[in-house]
């Protein structure tokens, strides 16, 4: 189909639709795009989006909006990124307004305490889990837990501003595994 | 001031933390909390309980940061900073997408920087953790959100929500 003539209305509001209902993980949300995008409309094919999906990894920011953005000029160049942006980042800004009036008003009631204390508690528990499946996928060998080990004693007991850790440990990726071939076997 | 700096600290977090809102949350806390005292960590917990609460990306939870802190426009301008410079990059590299993916340079950099944003994450769980579980109802929620998560079976939004209904019921 015609890339440059997908109405800009409509690309924003397919994501608004997208970031009224993408809750979850990266990868649930990312399971919404798919079902919109490629299966229902055919905007892009499945190969753009897996690329959209690595770019949205592999740049700065939230992975989320940077696939959203990619779509986006894919199908209307800078006008395209600007709808498919506003489409999926509007619904929650909304949400989160709304809550915030509410929790500057009432966060010490004794139920919003309450309710705060075990949302808080949960939200440890989850992000402990995401460690988890986090190490698991990219702790596979001794120099990975060497570089995890660096991060976590560089942040806890060193008290290393995180942006200084993760730019040594990209210079540290660089020189162990900058000559090796195939970086990631099997990847591609 | 306060206002141009939080500004300034959303922008240049979102401008060099790649792989999303959970790599974004050790720079975070250590900016708001420990180093400006904007937030307090009970604070910033709650922050990224809204974040997850909420549809989209988890970085959203900038923009209740921001109502907290300078209401309104605090949370409109906090959005803008932190999604301008996704905005920039993306489009640029749109452009260049294929060369940029399979560039060695870029994938052996990932290879170091992933497991040490594992390391990161961990030690911000234990940070975290010590502001959230107070007592022995906290520390069986957080448990219990450990292990229902860990699994990968349940949905986060309803964890947390259930963690929600359960907090205000017993404490």
């Amino acid at each position: 189909m015609d890339r440059d003539r997908t109405d800009l209305g409509k690309i924003f509001l397919v994501f608004l639709r997208i970031g009224a209902f993408a809750y979850g993980g990266v990868y649930s949300m990312l399971g919404f795009f798919e079902r919109e995008l490629v299966g229902k409309r055919g905007w892009i094919s499945g190969e753009d989006f897996t690329e959209g999906v690595a770019i949205g990894q592999l740049t700065p920011g939230a992975p989320i909006v940077n696939t959203a953005l990619f779509i986006g000029y894919r199908l209307r160049r800078l006008k395209g990124a600007l709808a498919s942006f506003l489409g999926l980042v509007l619904p929650s800004f909304v949400m989160v307004l709304f809550i915030s009036f509410l929790y500057v008003r009432y966060r010490d009631a004794a139920p919003v305490r309450g309710a705060l204390k075990g949302v808080s508690a949960a939200v440890a528990g989850m992000i402990a889990s995401v460690v988890l499946n986090m190490g698991r996928r990219v702790v596979k060998g001794r120099t990975d837990a060497m570089f995890a080990v660096a991060g976590f004693l560089g942040l806890l007991l060193l008290r290393v501003n995180p942006v200084v850790l993760i730019l040594a440990a990209g210079t540290g990726g660089l020189l162990v595994y900058g000559r090796i071939k195939n970086v990631r076997p099997g990847r591609s | 001031m306060a206002f141009l700096k939080f500004l300034w600290t959303l922008f240049y977090i979102n401008l060099f933390t790649i792989g999303g809102g959970y790599v974004m949350i050790p720079l975070l806390e250590k900016q708001l909390v420990e180093h400006y005292h904007w937030l307090t960590g009970r604070e910033f917990v709650d922050s990224v309980a809204v974040g997850q609460i909420t549809p989209g990306p988890l970085t959203i939870m900038n923009a209740f940061i921001g109502y907290k802190l300078f209401g309104f426009w605090g949370s409109l301008a906090a959005v803008v900073s932190s999604y301008l410079p996704s905005v920039v990059i993306v489009t640029i590299v749109s452009h260049y997408y294929l060369q940029y993916k399979s560039s060695r340079a870029v994938s052996s950099a990932f290879r170091g920087i992933s497991p040490a944003v594992a390391g990161l994450l961990a030690a911000v769980t234990i940070t975290l953790g010590g502001t959230a579980i107070t007592d022995a109802p906290t520390l069986a929620i957080a448990l219990g959100s450990f292990a229902l998560l860990g699994a990968r079976k349940a949905s986060p939004t309803l964890v947390i929500i259930g963690a929600g209904i359960l907090g205000a019921l017993l404490m």
